[in-house]
């Protein structure tokens, strides 16, 4: 086996809503789910869900290798 | 003495603490012919590379997944933590977890010994096990199928 540099993910991530959850799925293969967020009254399932997709898609789209380094540090927000 | 201190907090970084050093680089899975079911397999290493309660990030046809071996049993989940897309699965040790409930009135007891991810990039705690996000339970990743088959350790995609 070699080792490589790789990203966490090599797809865009996009949300897919289910009677049940939002899904962060892979923006190429949408039945390849990676988190589930439950829906519930006092949780806000698809804000959680938009928030991850859009945080990785913007770190993905960063040309810089740090930026999906596993030891790069997390983003500055705000 | 408070020199030494102040000079030692300014030098923790996230990377002193729970995440791994290193480059980024990881183990590449080998595929193999697929499952009955139609699933992708892969060779993610042998036993020796998982020896129990231990883990290690795979890179597995496109994506990072922490393969674990916890108290006999093989676990594998994608390294990303729902949170902010931190690395999860790249936390340096695994752990347990405080919890409280009125079923022990409020007692903290310590649970899950030995199966609990944290996040480095903000503490997000996961159990291995089940993919569930101890502070929030309606949060789950996704579990993947993993397998030993003589020397192999194999992951089903």
């Amino acid at each position: 086996m070699s080792a490589r540099q790789s990203r966490q993910v090599n797809d865009r991530l996009r949300v897919r809503e289910e009677s049940e959850a939002y899904f962060v799925v892979l923006e190429n293969d949408q039945d390849d789910w990676l988190v589930a967020f439950g829906k519930a009254p006092d949780f806000a399932a698809r804000e959680w869900a938009t928030n991850m997709a859009e945080s990785y898609n913007e770190r993905f789209a960063d040309p810089r290798l740090d930026a999906i380094k596993m030891t790069a540090p997390p983003p500055r927000r705000g | 003495m408070s020199g030494t201190i102040k000079k030692s907090k300014e030098s923790i970084q996230a990377e002193d603490t729970l995440v791994r050093r290193g480059t980024g680089a990881f183990l590449e899975a080998t595929p193999l012919p697929p499952a009955e079911n139609g699933r992708k397999r892969y060779r993610v290493g042998g036993p020796e590379d998982f020896p129990d309660n231990s883990h290690r990030v795979v890179d597995v046809d496109g994506r990072q997944l922490g393969v674990f071996h916890i108290k006999g049993n093989l676990y594998a989940l994608p390294n990303i933590c729902p949170h902010m897309t931190g690395p999860v699965c790249e936390a340096d040790i695994l752990t347990g977890s405080l919890q409280a409930s009125d079923e022990t009135d409020w007692k903290p007891e310590w649970v899950h010994d030995g199966e609990v991810v944290v996040c480095p990039w903000h503490g997000l705690e996961f159990h291995v096990p089940t993919g569930q996000c101890l502070a929030f339970e309606h949060i789950r990743i996704r579990r993947y199928k993993v397998t030993r088959e003589g020397d192999d350790i194999v992951v089903e995609i």
